[in-house]
This record gives C-alpha cells, sequence and structure tokens, in this order.
C-alpha cells in the first residue's frame, strides 16, 4: 500500500532488502550495473512514469543493455561472422595472438 | 575392544580438527599475501585487459574494412564511462578453448 507504508512503520525490512540492484548489498560488493541503473533512477527520480520514459530513455537503454550485452553479442557475432567469411575467402590470417601459437605475457 | 575401536576413532578426530585448524591459518596466511600483492595483480591484469581491447580494436578495422556502415570502436552505450569488458569481447577472436578456460579454468584448481 503505498501511502501507509507499513514496512517503515514496523521498521522491518520484509523486501526492501532485493528492490534495487543499487541498494545496499551484502559484504558491501557494487553490483555490475551499479552505475548504470544509478544513473537512471538518478534521471528518472520524482518525475512520473510517462515522463521518465521519454525522457530517460538514453539512460534506460544504457542499463537495459549492461544487463543483457544484446547489443555487445551483436557486434561480436558480426565481426565473427565477417572473420570466417574472409578467412574461407582467403583473404585474412589471423596474427599469432589470437591463435594459440604467441606465449602469454601480461 | 569396542573401547579400542571408539578410542581411536576420537584420536583420529581430535588429529582431524587440529590439522583442520591448522589449513585454516596457512589458508588466511596466503589470502593475507594475495592481499598485500593485490596492487600488482590489479595492474598486470589491468594491462593485460587493455593489451587485448587494443589488439582488438585494430583486428576489428582490418576485418570490417569493406563493411558498409561499420564505425569501428564504436561503443554500445551512450555514456563515456569506462565499462569493464566482458569475457566475451576480450577472447572474442581468440579460440573459444580459451574463453572457456577464462571461465571455467577455476574448477581444475586443485
Amino acid at each position: 500500500m503505498p501511502f501507509v507504508d507499513l514496512q517503515s512503520r514496523l521498521g522491518i525490512n520484509l523486501d526492501r532488502w532485493l528492490l534495487l540492484q543499487s541498494g545496499e548489498q551484502p559484504n558491501k560488493r557494487a553490483a555490475r550495473c551499479h552505475a548504470f541503473e544509478k544513473e537512471w533512477i538518478e534521471c528518472s527520480h520524482g518525475i512520473g512514469q510517462t515522463r521518465a520514459k521519454k525522457e530517460c530513455q538514453l539512460e534506460f537503454e544504457d542499463f537495459y543493455e549492461c544487463m543483457h550485452r544484446q547489443k555487445t553479442h551483436e557486434r561480436l557475432y558480426a565481426i565473427r561472422q565477417q572473420r570466417d567469411k574472409l578467412i574461407k575467402e582467403g583473404k585474412y590470417t589471423p596474427p599469432n595472438h589470437h591463435t594459440g601459437k604467441a606465449e602469454q605475457t601480461p | 575392544m569396542f573401547g579400542i575401536g571408539i578410542g581411536i576413532m576420537v584420536f583420529g578426530y581430535w588429529r582431524l580438527f587440529k590439522w583442520n585448524r591448522e589449513r585454516r591459518r596457512l589458508q588466511i596466511e596466503e589470502l593475507e599475501a594475495r592481499i598485500a600483492l593485490m596492487p600488482l595483480l590489479q595492474a598486470e591484469h589491468d594491462r593485460r585487459t587493455l593489451r587485448m581491447l587494443r589488439e582488438n580494436l585494430e583486428e576489428e578495422a582490418v576485418i570490417m574494412k569493406d563493411v558498409p556502415g561499420w564505425k569501428v570502436g564504436e561503443s554500445v552505450f551512450h555514456t563515456d564511462r569506462w565499462v569493464t569488458p566482458l569475457s566475451e569481447e576480450l577472447f572474442n577472436l581468440r579460440p573459444r578453448e580459451e574463453l572457456l578456460h577464462k571461465r571455467f579454468g577455476f574448477l581444475w584448481y586443485v
């Protein structure tokens, strides 16, 4: 119940601890997308949902991308496809450090 | 006879618990050493990450030369911040077993 706010009244924390990635985490370990979520929340706080959807579109897209990494995976897939195509046509050979041959130094 | 058996068992348990406590102390010492060396390890790891990103960028420029409408090194995010790269990004152009080793190699640790 939004106006009654039972949990603060009774002083208990039934589910507020799992509402946000950017809330307090055990052992103080930050979530992977903490920054993006924080930006999105700071952008969309206080204004209503309709307005937030329009104005915070960029932050939301970044947060979504951080969580699901869909664009990243598509991009990597495209690069891999193109590389395999070029290798099949014989126009490209991967350099040594991209096959197993070069020795690994930090 | 039961007394002897139970006595041996109790003695065995006592030795086990003592040794486990000793192992715990040794493990704590190893962790402390790791904490002490953390700047070095972090710096090495960061250098390695940056080097792999740089190599991937150059390879991407070479590979995607003829693809129309491709911006090399374009970030998928709208922000300028540093985003820690995924293992998939770093190991994208390498043989798959390197990625698997990075992700699951800890299972082989004895």
